[in-house]
């Protein structure tokens, strides 16, 4: 008895140790397919800036064809020399960073094996793709649909210094795309998995991730998932991290960062600052606050229990601006005034990739719109909501103000017609259009969308497309036909052109004649036999109607003069959009009106007051109008905007002409 | 102090003072007007037409510049086609007005200011520009030097998250660039006043070593007007960008702002003869005390231009 007892408390406490050494369950039901699932060691050589890890990848084929090959994405190796891909495209710069050619990376797998009946058969490695970032291995045993395979793989990276998402700066070291990495399986075609491109982002399956990283002692880190296990081993420490139904996994690991924590509806924030940037720890904090909050109503609310912010050093903002599962990095800056809202932006705007990337997993590669576009769509709300729509990005500096939707516009009218929103990443004519159709034509096309559909119906809809896609790889098609699905109509014919096409919106008004209504002339054919009118029968008091009557024109030009009007507002886009037109009247009264937008011109034709001013979109619905300027027509316009612009740019040249006058 | 009673002469610029600023002002002003008057009338002809621009919210119009250079690159290229012409003149009417306004200062109590400008431009407007270039030579290789050693500096510590290093880069930069607008200023400006004070009696080169020889000897006077005036111009324009600027719409702060605008380039224009004035009488100062005859020396004829009665030298300025 005594020994049953004992043997009871010896299984209890056996099986609370082993629980302790096993990662917990975040989601009880699973969310996503959790068909790439890895677990991986790493160890950090920060002076070196170099890791060595191993991982064990369990992949499930979830497609109705057996898989006889693995793809792996080695995307460190687009760093690797000046052949790589994405170095020619870029020719060493990204965004604004440029690359130090000093400092290499690459990530070389030193085995690679695949496990079949408990044994490690080792895989050929071969690389089909332009350069080494894509690696292929043709499997010891097919994988049948259902089936699943297991790969060990221990690797070595490098890392070269920050200029492009991951990397090193000093002591700061950002993980993103660090790990091999499948790509995605499709069945009769084959994997998924392209080169590293300079637009290009990512696209990977779901699935657990289980990653100890050991790094010195001093570190702090920060990554993807719950820290549920720290130890102690000697100069260093191992961290495990434990995340489920994402689809990739990212850290960084500075011994510089100070650590803010607050919990807001349940998710931990955890900011990781520079010392430098410290004072913006509010910043981001609030910015995070604000996102769960909007994100949360609008879409679903935030499934994972934390969110970390990643500020990177200066000259390494190139790490900046990025988004992970659950890690994002920011960008703050000491020199950038506050009155520029960048920081509150680009943290909004990554927070929102948890959606639309990290639950919306779209191929980046092929259809960034899906992520970039969406997203950027939402960030303009959220900040647009937050800060005010004409001031939500510059707010007062050197007495300029600017909403985010402006910004994005200005970005999209320069270029509107090169190249289609849907487009492989790497088939843009220059990075600035495709920053251009991935994230501000989408943001533009949405907003149009909003106004035609309203703001209500628009979040029914974009909740809809969410609730549907999360946890799956959505594409354009899927986006139309479940938003049509939810708006109740086809949207397609009006969509299709703005995202396959390379057509725009712009409308103008073409003409507009007022005249003063004239008396009949001739013969008037209305009353028996044709009569002749002349100057006798202007008195005649049965002529009352519409020109009839010239004493009575002649008192209503002493009293209220009336007009024929004639507005012809005509469409010289291509994109077929309904619109409005206001049309006021000189006696203050004013029409609006509607077109389809059908045809290459409408006419709208009145009688009565004279018309006074005419505005197409007068409630700026249509910001995909790549010509604002040309919408409206007033009879006299009081020359205001231009005095105040001219006045404001005057004081520029003056400010300059002063300045120099100072240093002769 | 002797600077500080410069400054405070500086300041009280009485009427040939207040001319040099009126001028000053008008010059930017009128040169301003000239050369945006094509972009002005580009936008009445693209905006007074277009509801689209109408109700601009105060610091509103980004966009609108925006797709206007978009959509009208030959607007602002027709626009803007008067700027090099208008710094050309700039730059030669600024050398003009500099240089009448050190002879106003120089002359101390005008009689005739409008006479003693015109002329102290038409005497000293090439030389001006000779010290102007030679100045700019000088000091942009020696600052060669310090900005090298800082630049290898920033290499040693890139990569430094602590805002030690961080900010001690800036404070570096900044320290070098304050140092070197200090001296480039205090040379050119003592330099210029020496060539005012003393006539063309010395070459241009001679003229400007010992004005800057001057203001390395009375290094902490010289800096302090030049900062002081820096300080103030700086001053005026943070207040004219970033407090008055906003205010610019259609609505009716507009005018408000604009004529508040002005006020601040009239400040900075006073401020600026004022520097003028001070540099030209604090080196007079000094040079009337050199001037001053040895003990038992019998004293010298006085210089033509009739130097001031040479003020009492203080316990706490040093003649080196």
């Amino acid at each position: 008895m005594r020994t049953r007892f004992l043997a009871t408390i010896l299984g209890a406490a056996l099986a609370t140790a082993a629980a302790a050494q096993s990662p917990p369950v975040l989601f009880q039901t699973p969310m996503s397919p959790r068909n790439a699932n890895y677990t991986i060691e790493a160890s950090l050589d920060p002076v070196k800036h170099a890791l060595k890890g191993e991982e064990r990848i369990r992949w499930r084929n979830i497609q109705q064809s057996p898989a006889t090959d693995a793809w792996f994405h080695l995307y460190f190796n687009a760093f690797a020399n000046n052949q790589s891909v994405f170095m020619k495209e870029s020719g060493g710069q990204h965004r604004q960073f440029q690359f130090d050619d000093k400092s290499w990376g690459y990530c070389r797998v030193t085995a690679i094996a695949q496990i079949v009946e408990g044994k490690a058969v080792p895989l050929k490695q071969m690389f089909p793709r332009e350069d080494r970032t894509v690696m292929r291995v043709e499997l010891a045993a097919p994988v049948p649909p259902g089936g699943e395979a297991q790969f060990v793989v221990t690797f070595e990276d490098q890392l070269p210094k920050v200029f492009a998402r991951a990397g090193y700066l000093g002591a700061f070291h950002m993980m993103g795309q660090w790990f091999p990495k499948l790509g995605v399986f499709k069945g009769g075609g084959g994997w998924n998995c392209h080169e590293y491109h300079l637009n290009s982002e990512f696209f990977s399956d779901f699935g657990v991730y289980d990653v100890a990283v050991t790094v010195p002692k001093a570190y702090v880190v920060g990554a993807t998932g719950v820290l549920w296990k720290e130890a102690d081993t000697g100069d260093t420490k191992t961290l495990s991290f434990h995340a489920e139904d994402v689809h990739d996994f990212a850290w960084t690991a500075s011994p510089d960062f100070v650590v803010a924590e607050e919990t807001w509806n349940k998710v931990k924030i955890r900011v990781l600052m520079q010392p430098i940037n410290r004072g913006d720890i509010p910043r981001y904090m609030a910015s995070v606050k604000r996102s769960l909050d909007d994100f949360g109503r609008w879409l679903w609310p935030y499934p994972y229990s934390q969110i970390t912010v990643v500020d990177p050093p200066l000259g390494g903002e190139g790490a900046g601006g990025m988004e992970y599962p659950a890690l994002i990095t920011a960008d703050a800056n000491p020199f950038i005034p506050r009155s520029i809202l960048f920081s509150e932006m680009v943290t909004v705007h990554e927070f929102g990739h948890q959606y639309w990337y990290g639950m919306s997993a779209n191929n980046e590669f092929e259809e960034a719109w899906l992520d970039e576009g969406i997203n950027s769509y939402y960030e303009s709300r959220v900040m647009d909501e937050w800060f005010g729509p004409g001031r939500s990005i510059v707010d007062g500096f050197a007495g300029w103000r600017m909403g985010d939707v402006a910004m994005q516009r200005l970005s999209y009218i320069g270029i509107p017609g090169l190249d289609p929103i849907v487009l492989p990443s790497w088939n843009y004519v220059s990075n600035g259009v495709y920053n251009a159709m991935s994230y501000a034509k989408p943001v533009l096309v949405l907003k149009t969308l909003e106004g035609i559909l309203g703001k209500a119906k628009m979040d029914e809809v974009m909740k809809a497309f969410f609730m549907k896609v999360k946890f799956t790889h959505p594409t354009t098609e899927d986006f139309l036909r479940i938003t049509s699905e939810a708006a109740g109509r086809d949207l397609g014919p009006l969509l299709r052109p703005m995202l396959y096409g390379t057509g725009t919106v712009d409308f103008k008004v073409a003409r507009v004649a007022s005249l003063p209504e004239e008396a009949l002339k001739g013969y008037d054919m209305n009353a028996g036999p044709p009569k002749r009118i002349g100057k006798a029968d202007a008195a005649d008091p049965s002529r009352v109607g519409k020109g009839k009557d010239k004493a009575k024109e002649g008192n209503r030009t002493k009293e209220k003069r009336l007009y024929d009007s004639v507005v012809v507002i005509q469409r010289k886009g291509e994109l077929v959009v309904p619109v409005e037109v206001l049309v006021a009247f000189e006696d203050g009264t004013s029409k609006r009106e509607t077109w389809d937008g059908q045809g290459r011109y409408t006419t709208f034709r009145y009688h009565g007051a004279q018309v006074v001013k005419v505005v197409v979109d007068p409630d700026g619905k249509v910001p995909l109008d790549i010509r604002r300027l040309n919408n409206g027509w007033v009879k006299e316009g009081d020359g205001l905007p231009a005095r105040a612009l001219k006045a404001r740019l005057r004081t520029g040249v003056q400010g300059l002409l002063v300045l120099f006058l100072n240093w002769m | 102090m002797r600077w500080m009673k410069a400054i405070k002469k500086g300041f009280l610029c009485g009427r040939g003072g207040a001319l040099s600023a009126a001028l000053f002002y008008l010059e930017a002003f009128l040169l301003s007007s000239m050369a945006l008057a094509p972009l002005g009338a580009g936008f009445h002809r693209v905006l007074d037409g277009s509801p689209a621009a109408m109700g601009l919210a105060a610091g509103g119009g980004g966009d609108l510049l925006g797709e206007l250079a978009v959509n009208q690159p030959g607007l602002w290229a027709a626009g803007f086609g008067l700027i090099p012409w208008v710094v050309l003149l700039h730059l030669v009417l600024a050398l003009a007005l500099t240089a009448g306004t050190y002879a106003l200062a120089a002359s101390e109590e005008p009689r005739r200011p409008w006479g003693d400008f015109w002329s102290g431009a038409r005497r000293l407007t090439v030389p001006f520009a000779g010290l102007f270039a030679l100045n700019l030579l000088g000091w942009g290789v020696v600052a060669a030097a310090p900005a090298l050693a800082l630049m290898g500096v920033a290499k040693a510590v890139e990569g430094s998250t602590s805002p030690a290093a961080v900010w001690g880069m800036v404070a570096g930069w900044g320290t070098v660039l304050l140092i070197m607008v200090t001296l480039f200023k205090g040379s050119l400006g003592f330099g210029q006043a020496r060539r005012t004070l003393e006539g063309k009696g010395e070459g241009l080169g001679r003229n400007l070593l010992k004005g800057t020889a001057f203001s390395l000897r009375h290094v902490m006077p010289a800096a302090g007007i030049t900062l002081l005036f820096g300080a103030g111009r700086l001053l005026a324009f943070w207040g004219l960008y970033w407090v008055l600027a906003p205010g610019f719409a259609t609505g009716g702060r507009a005018l408000v702002s604009m004529l508040l605008q002005q006020g601040a380039f009239l400040a900075a224009a006073y401020l600026r003869v004022a520097e003028i004035r001070a540099q030209v009488f604090y080196m007079r100062s000094w040079e009337e005390l050199a001037q001053r005859p040895a003990a038992g020396s019998p004293a010298p004829a006085p210089a033509p231009g009739a130097l001031q009665p040479a003020p009492t030298l203080e316990s706490s300025d040093t003649l080196l």
